[in-house]
């Protein structure tokens, strides 16, 4: 009997500690992004608009992800087609509805490729957040809505950015501080997949492509436009670059958005 | 005894099940994990058809998107796909098709299509242009092709140039980067591949 009430007491306890996941109403605004246009040749700041939109104030955990691959049966890990996610798709799932014993069932979703976490998105008659979006959110610190000029808040992230990432399973979601708009772990738990990730024409490809090649030195000129000191950002973009529509990675995970497709 | 009786109808049951599962399998089309064919959505062609990449199964397939409002490299993207095609036809190369895929879900659409490549003279065999239906399916293609684009604020398209060969199976072997690259190893890989 004393058993259960401990445990009772535990679940309550820890139950009590936990960050409903909700969607968050974000007021619209202006984003000033260091990255331009690619064909804005006059070298001046431009800022682009973001209207308003809601976002999730949690990334997507693996206990949530378990229920949508058991309801879409497609998406599981051993039903998934090759062209959608790399062979490490959920890897941190010991079955095609179980996870690893190890694997926290409130951490965040990883280990899912970009297509698995649109029809994640989808299938709650949500998307993912366009880069602009998600630029927008993250560049919320505790207390400001736009701290990326913010040299402390900058330098927290980079500090972020240069720990190597753990080898240990990845910890629970919404542990830390929300931001100026109620989001969790925007920052210091996992990278998160963007709608456009697939914009950026600095990749490996388009190097050898001569007409590129002059667009990139137009972006790279007007690039001393920008703020030059949101190093997180650009680290950011590099990462973004990297990746494959079916990339799967161990810190890679996403949140979905809802309003209407923002570019 | 009891027990092993009720495996057994449990086994009996399995087995049953099972063999309707497979029967269902054989009945819808099951394309290579690999196989762009996977994607579901729907593209209009010139005449205004919906056409699903998967109806191009038994073909071999080039691949690549531009916009009919493109200025710059995509009149050079189709010039280099004209040598392509001069190239595959000296090798005897027949049973493929040309498939353009347009970014711009907002200016393209059959109708402008159709004229697009009319203009170009390329409104025969084995051409072809599909017109998305939302800025979404662009994505997602782009994405499956390894293409990569950002909308401009004139409503253009900066985009990578990258020509993707698909086998029959609709399986990407090949990629060719760049409206200058030389086609001479794509069109021997594609006479010499039976797939």
């Amino acid at each position: 009997m004393l058993h259960v009430l401990t445990l009772a007491f535990i679940f309550f306890t820890a139950h009590a500690n936990q960050i409903k996941p909700r969607l968050v109403q974000i007021p619209g605004g202006e984003l000033k992004p260091f990255w331009i246009a690619p064909t804005d040749i006059t070298g001046e700041q431009e800022k682009i608009r973001i209207p308003p939109f809601h976002a999730m104030n949690l990334p997507v955990t693996n206990s949530e992800y378990v229920d949508f691959v058991r309801a879409n049966p497609k998406w599981r890990k051993s039903k998934i087609k090759r062209i959608f996610a790399d062979p490490s798709y959920l890897e941190q799932f010991a079955s095609d509805l179980r996870l690893k014993k190890e694997i926290h069932p409130r951490a965040p979703v990883t280990y899912v490729s970009w297509f698995a976490a649109r029809a994640y998105c989808e299938s709650h008659g949500l998307r993912l957040p366009s880069l602009a979006e998600w630029e927008y959110l993250g560049a919320a610190s505790e207390t400001k809505a736009d701290a990326s000029e913010d040299p402390d808040y900058l330098a927290r992230l980079i500090e972020w950015y240069n720990k190597p990432p753990g080898s240990g399973p990845v910890p629970p979601v919404g542990r830390g501080k929300p931001n100026y708009y109620g989001l969790y772990d925007l920052h210091g738990l996992i990278w998160e997949w963007i709608e456009d990730f697939n914009s950026s024409l600095i990749s490996g490809e388009s190097r050898t492509n001569g007409s590129i090649e002059r667009e990139l030195v137009c972006a790279a000129g007007s690039l001393a436009g920008g703020n030059k000191e949101n190093y997180p950002a650009f680290m950011r973009f590099a990462f973004r670059s990297s990746l494959k529509g079916t990339s799967t990675i161990r810190n890679l995970g996403f949140r979905c958005v809802k309003g209407e497709r923002n570019e | 005894m009891s027990k092993r009786k009720s495996l057994l109808a449990l086994a009996l049951v399995l087995a049953v099940t099972c063999g309707a599962d497979q029967k269902n399998k054989a009945s819808a089309p099951e394309f290579k994990g690999e196989s762009v064919y996977n994607i579901e959505t729907i593209w209009l062609d010139p005449s205004g058809k919906e056409i699903r990449l998967a109806d191009f199964h038994g073909k071999k397939i080039l691949m690549t998107m531009i916009y009919t409002h493109c200025q710059y490299t995509c009149p050079l993207m189709i010039a280099k796909l004209k040598e392509i095609e001069t190239d595959l036809k000296k090798k005897g190369v027949r049973n493929y098709k040309i498939v353009l895929a347009s970014f711009d879900h907002e200016r393209d659409n059959p109708r402008r299509v159709a004229e697009y490549l009319k203009e170009r003279k390329i409104n025969r065999e084995p051409w072809t242009m599909l017109s998305p239906r939302s800025a979404a399916d662009v994505r997602e293609l782009a994405a499956v092709l390894g293409i990569t684009y950002a909308k401009e604020k004139e409503g253009g398209f900066a985009h990578s140039n990258r020509l993707v060969y698909l086998d029959k199976e609709g399986v990407p072997r090949k990629a060719l980067d760049g409206v200058k690259a030389d086609h001479k190893d794509l069109v021997a890989f594609m006479a010499n591949d039976r797939k």
